[in-house]
């Protein structure tokens, strides 16, 4: 399988001096086209910003990371913006949908940054709403919409540019037991179905079950399998 | 719809009121500006109008040399032909040859120094404010072939009135004075003092005779029926075709013959812009601290958009399309604020007659304290793109801070 996310001694420190703390302490990883992977561990071990490093949110203060053999090191604000819009997708915690857009609005979004025509964007995303179950609430506002539901639009906005990778942080936590297991259905699914890897930062135990990789995460390092 | 400038648009929905303070603050300012900008207008319009027509016209021919002072050995010759001719061009109104004299004028209670000028009465009564301005009297066109019109302070000081006679010496061309017996027909309203201190009006064939300078004029004067600058150009040009195109006549328009008038226009252009500009200031600093504010209440928001791949230019120029709509929306409420202020103000005028006296002189020029303001336009319309440049210029700074939102730090942010 080809690698689509690689990381060699990556490093991140908050804070200086005799205060900083290694959020990601020499951290190498692999995650390969068609994986799901999990990355668990305790709140504050630095999954989150593991996350952030491998998808071009932050620079790391020591290590490598490529995304499809990309060097992000190399590119500047708006080159790994490009990255990010072609190749990655996010999912956070918290739905973070814009409150000035519609929920199709909001799923639409990369792809109206991409230029991809409206009809193209409408079937993609006619697919991913009626398979996400949220088919009939394109015209609602985030404020108008339960939090699983605004999880659904955000998970939909992360799919509908058929990235290589999908990164996403606790997408389970805010939603009910029901919600989040329907919501690891569909991404497994479209592991299986489409190849797109898959990179989970959760402690959830149903997330956990459903991966075929878990990296266990403490104080900013990978646990050896 | 752009995407930034439909982002743009639905932010400022979302914070109506403090979008709307904005664009009311934009929109006062550009409307103040506006109506000081036809103000301007009006003022010029009635104070040049007034002083062409009291003066030297919107053109007019002097022999070369005859300027600035007023060299009267330097007379325009074939006067009443070349009249004649510049009256008959397209677009003149009017064209008026007046004789410049100096002289003395003599009472019974004592001598004064004067400029007399010779003017044509009929001619005059139809254009000059003089026909108008007789406080006592007629004007030379009813006041007899021997009719002399003098100022209200020379009239004080000679000791005369309306009836009286006074005894005018003007050195000949053959330079012995002769002394004429001229009656007063009429006497000027107090308010044209400043502005022709000293002179006495006569007709034209009697100041020649008195003179003793048959058909000669130092100035005709042309009245043209629109004074816009392209007007004044193209009339100038032919009038100079006219007189012949050397060196021996010369046109001049009234920012030559009227330096004072000009200057104090550019004085009070001057004091207006400044005015304006630093209205639009305060403006830029409003909408600069709306924008930075917009921006800052939505950091977490920005790095979102840019971690899902929004370029950061899109980011900037989201913000500047924010700052250009405010801008958009200023200029239209304010055109229609001062579009309503200047038509009100046209029909009623802005009387401060009450405050200060009839009109004030100023410049060379008469300044009637009943203004009414006249559209300008042109002025408008750089005032508008100078408040969208102002609205764009407030965005620059919150723009540039929104693309260098770095993005997990952001979302981060509570």
């Amino acid at each position: 399988m080809s690698s689509v996310v690689q990381a060699c001694a990556l490093v991140k420190r908050f804070g200086t001096g005799e205060r900083a703390t290694r959020a990601v302490d020499g951290v190498s990883l692999s995650v390969d086209a068609g994986d799901f992977a999990v990355l668990a561990g305790p709140s504050g071990c630095g999954k989150t910003t593991l996350l952030n490093l491998l998808g071009g949110l932050e620079r790391p203060d020591a290590g490598r990371v490529s995304v499809g053999g990309t060097s992000l090191e190399l590119l500047d604000p708006t080159a790994l913006a490009r990255l990010r819009l072609e190749r990655v997708g996010f999912i956070f915690q918290a739905a973070n949908l814009i409150p000035a857009l519609t929920a199709f609005e909001n799923a639409e979004f990369t792809l109206q940054v991409r230029g991809v025509p409206r009809v193209e964007r409408r079937r993609r995303l006619g697919v991913l709403f009626d398979r996400l179950g949220i088919a009939g609430l394109e015209t609602r506002y985030p404020g108008e919409m339960s939090g699983g539901e605004q999880q659904r639009v955000a998970v939909a906005r992360a799919l509908a540019g058929e990235p290589a990778i999908v990164l996403a942080d606790e997408p389970t936590a805010n939603l009910d037991s029901v919600a989040a297991a329907a919501l690891l259905e569909l991404l497994s699914a479209l592991n299986r179905e489409r190849g797109v890897a898959l990179l989970v930062a959760s402690h959830d135990p149903l997330v956990i079950g459903r991966a075929g990789r878990v990296l266990l995460m403490r104080d900013g390092k990978i646990a050896p399998a | 719809m752009n995407l930034a400038l439909r982002l743009g648009v639905r932010n400022l929905r979302r914070a109506p009121r403090r979008s709307a303070l904005t664009v009311t603050a934009g929109a006062g300012g550009f409307a103040v500006a506006m109506l000081l900008v036809n103000l301007a207008r009006g003022i010029s319009e009635q104070a040049v109008g007034d002083a062409v027509r009291l003066g030297p016209g919107h053109l007019s021919v002097h022999r070369a040399g005859y300027l600035p002072l007023g060299d009267t050995a330097r007379d325009i010759p074939g006067a009443t032909d070349l009249t004649r001719r510049i009256a008959a061009l397209p677009g003149v109104l009017s064209a008026l040859p007046r004789l410049t004299v100096p002289g003395l004028a003599r009472s019974a209670a004592t001598t004064r120094a004067v400029v007399l000028i010779g003017i044509d009465p009929p001619g005059e009564a139809r254009i000059s404010p003089l026909a108008t301005r007789v406080s006592h009297g007629l004007f030379l066109d009813r006041g007899g072939p021997d009719g002399l019109l003098v100022g209200a302070a020379l009239a004080r000081e000679l000791a005369v009135g309306v009836g009286d006679t006074v005894r005018l010496s003007v050195p000949g061309q053959r330079g012995a004075g002769d002394e004429r017996r001229l009656r007063i027909c009429g006497i000027l309203d107090p308010s044209l003092d400043e502005i022709a201190p000293g002179a006495i009006w006569t007709a034209l064939p009697l100041a020649r005779e008195i003179a003793g300078r048959p058909g000669a004029a130092h100035e005709i004067a042309i009245f043209l029926r629109r004074a816009s600058p392209a007007a004044l150009a193209d009339t100038g040009a032919r009038v100079s075709a006219l007189a012949g195109g050397g060196s021996e006549l010369e046109v001049a328009d009234w920012q030559q013959t009227l330096p004072q008038l000009r200057d104090a226009l550019a004085l009070d252009a001057l004091a207006r812009k400044i005015l304006i500009l630093g209205l639009f200031g305060i403006v830029a600093i409003g909408a600069a601290a709306t924008l930075l504010a917009s921006v800052l209440e939505r950091t977490r928001e920005l790095g979102l958009l840019l971690a899902l791949g929004t370029p950061p230019a899109l980011l900037r120029h989201m913000v500047l399309a924010e700052g250009a709509l405010l801008g958009l929306c200023a200029v239209v409420f304010g055109l229609a604020g001062g579009a309503a202020a200047t038509a009100t103000l046209a029909h009623f005028g802005l009387d401060a007659r009450t405050i200060f006296s009839e009109e004030i002189a100023y410049g060379g020029a008469l300044f009637s304290l009943n203004i009414h303001p006249a559209w300008d336009w042109p002025r408008t319309a750089a005032a508008a793109l100078l408040l969208l440049a102002v609205h764009l210029g407030a965005a620059a700074w919150p723009a540039w801070r929104a693309g260098a939102t770095a993005p997990a730090a952001a979302m981060r942010f509570r």
